[in-house]
């Protein structure tokens, strides 16, 4: 949609005629990182959050930014935001410098950080709808029903925001945060303490935007789940250094002659290639290189050791990739 | 300004889900009025008694607008939880923000805190209640200038919290400085003349003891000095504001939000 937009708005300009920004978003891209550096000054030293990082997001990418506590998936967001000035390189969203225009890029970004709230807490949550819709002033009262009945909040829209549940909240959150049809959506670690209802609801929805508006939507999460379920596209940080950005299918491609096994007994299994990844209360869980080892000789073993029908394969999922990859 | 509208309604709404605290400060405004009124009986000429006793009540009802602390309070707070990262994610600035919210809190307030106690006073103290002749026009102007040079000296400390991380020591400062030098509780004019003098060159002198003096008639300077006066400070504080704000911001760049 926004390459239409993008598209009839430039048609008469040749390429030359238009401004970097607008060429950026007529290349589709979205988000432009090149070499960033973030420093903060620590209470000794200087500690540096990113380090030379580089990527560039695509409108209609579903993102998920992946890494541990303190990699700095915040930090990246922030910057994004045009919260702070990076230390070094540029950074462009929606083809602009966020820091130079923070409040019109705003008016294009939806955000949820799963620890903040966007809501006023005393008022029902209706209210708060409200006042986002005329901030960003828009008066699209039909868009807004059809999230309030796509996130199922009707039943609470005129309870005070303080007194909803969790799950509820973050409804609502994630409403307050799309009211003015965003281009861009950031979601900082957005489904934390969700339950499994809630959470699948929002991941649902998340596709659905994704997929009707060509919202381009940039998760950080701890729930490699739901990266692994919703996004096309990953970046992994760590200590503020960029370890992947790419296709979700080529990370886990990368670990595609990986298998785990699971076997259903306490005694940890000492086999040549078999390498013990995770011990469980009834259980011990093996992962193994089909290309040293294959399943056909693991059978052979586990039946040698009565064990065979204890006995369960699967592969990978992106939870186990980061694990095994000490990330 | 249309930003500032959201935040002036939404707040005026949220005041309103806690309406026992205006209760409370009509009844501590009751209870001050009280004090002041025997404790002026007390000490003053008689001569001056209706005077000081009219200057005790008017100071307390122009304490439940000045925004100073209420403004510091919510600005320190979302800088400290982190939640002005969350604010500056929207097309608006700081000052939008905490300017609509304190003007919600104002309109709250006029209806609910100052026209109850003001009616309250005008019946129970008519007797002894001496007003100033002043065009209603200029004393609003001169509560107006009040009012935003108090909101800048709020805004301030308020983002002082980026540096002191809590800002009540800061403003039980700024509390005491307007017992002092803003003439909050005792006229300006009986003081010793050095601290007179002192207290004339503060901002205080301009958010408290002028609009007070023009309702009181205590002031020997002419009415267009004393605007003057607080005009010269609102450019000064909002100097002073605007430096800082902008120091913040790159503080903000340093702390990461």
């Amino acid at each position: 949609m926004l390459i239409l937009m993008c598209s009839t708005k430039n048609s008469d300009k040749s390429e030359h005629d238009l401004s970097a920004g607008e060429q950026t978003i007529m290349q589709n891209k979205i988000i432009e990182v090149k070499t960033v550096s973030k420093a903060y000054k620590g209470a000794t030293d200087m500690i540096l959050a990113l380090n030379d990082i580089d990527f560039n997001i695509e409108v209609g990418d579903i993102v998920g930014y992946v890494g541990q506590n303190g990699a700095g998936k915040s930090t990246t967001i922030k910057l994004l935001l045009g919260l702070m000035l990076p230390t070094n390189g540029e950074i462009s969203v929606l083809g602009n410098n966020p820091f130079k225009k923070r409040i019109q890029n705003a008016k294009q970004i939806g955000t949820v950080m799963g620890q903040k709230s966007q809501l006023w807490w005393e008022l029902p949550l209706i209210d708060s709808f409200k006042f986002l819709q005329a901030m960003y002033d828009t008066k699209d009262d039909a868009w807004l029903a059809q999230l309030i009945d796509l996130l199922e909040v009707n039943d609470f829209l005129h309870k005070p925001v303080r007194e909803l549940s969790l799950g509820q909240k973050m409804r609502g959150e994630l409403i307050a945060a799309l009211v003015h049809q965003p281009k861009l959506l950031f979601l900082d670690e957005a489904t934390l303490g969700l339950d499994v209802q809630t959470k699948n609801v929002f991941l649902n929805f998340l596709m659905q935007l994704n997929k009707t508006k060509q919202t381009t939507i940039i998760m950080t999460t701890h729930d490699l789940r739901e990266v692994e379920r919703i996004a096309n596209k990953i970046i992994l940080i760590d200590h503020g250094q960029l370890k992947f950005n790419g296709a979700k299918s080529d990370f886990i491609a990368e670990f595609k002659n990986m298998e785990k096994v699971e076997i259903y007994q306490s005694a940890i299994l000492e086999v040549p290639g078999l390498k013990l990844y995770q011990e469980n209360q009834d259980s011990n869980v093996y992962v193994f290189n089909i290309d040293e080892l294959t399943e056909k000789q693991l059978n052979k073993i586990f039946l040698e050791a009565d064990i065979i029908s204890n006995v369960r394969y699967s592969d990978l999922d992106l939870t186990d990739i980061l694990t095994l990859s000490g990330i | 300004m249309r930003v500032i509208n959201t935040y002036v309604k939404s707040e005026y709404l949220v005041r309103q889900s806690f309406k026992a605290n205006a209760w409370f400060t009509i009844l501590s405004g009751i209870i001050g009025a009280i004090v002041q009124y025997y404790v002026w009986h007390a000490i003053a000429p008689s001569q001056d008694i209706n005077m000081l006793v009219t200057y005790g009540l008017m100071a307390i009802v122009l304490s439940t607008v000045i925004p100073t602390t209420e403004t510091a309070k919510k600005l320190g707070k979302n800088i400290n939880d982190g939640q002005i990262g969350s604010i500056l994610a929207k097309p608006v600035t700081i000052s939008q923000v905490m300017l609509g919210r304190s003007i919600g809190t104002l309109i709250y307030d006029l209806i609910y805190k100052l026209m109850p106690l003001t009616i309250i006073y005008a019946v129970f103290f008519r007797q002894v209640l001496q007003f100033n002749q002043v065009n209603m026009l200029i004393l609003l102007l001169s509560i107006v200038l009040s009012w935003l040079i108090a909101w800048l000296i709020g805004m301030i400390i308020g983002f002082c919290a980026f540096i002191t991380v809590r800002v009540n020591g800061l403003l039980a400062l700024n509390g005491g400085l307007m017992v002092i030098l803003g003439g909050a509780a005792i006229p300006i004019n009986i003081y010793p003349p050095l601290i007179k003098v002192i207290a004339e060159w503060s901002p205080f002198y301009a958010i408290g003891y002028i609009p007070l003096s023009l309702v009181t008639g205590m002031n020997q300077t002419t009415i267009s000095m004393l605007i003057l006066h607080q005009l010269i400070w609102l450019g000064i504080i909002f100097l002073v504001y605007a430096v800082i704000s902008k120091m913040v911001l790159n503080r903000l760049s340093i702390m990461g939000g």
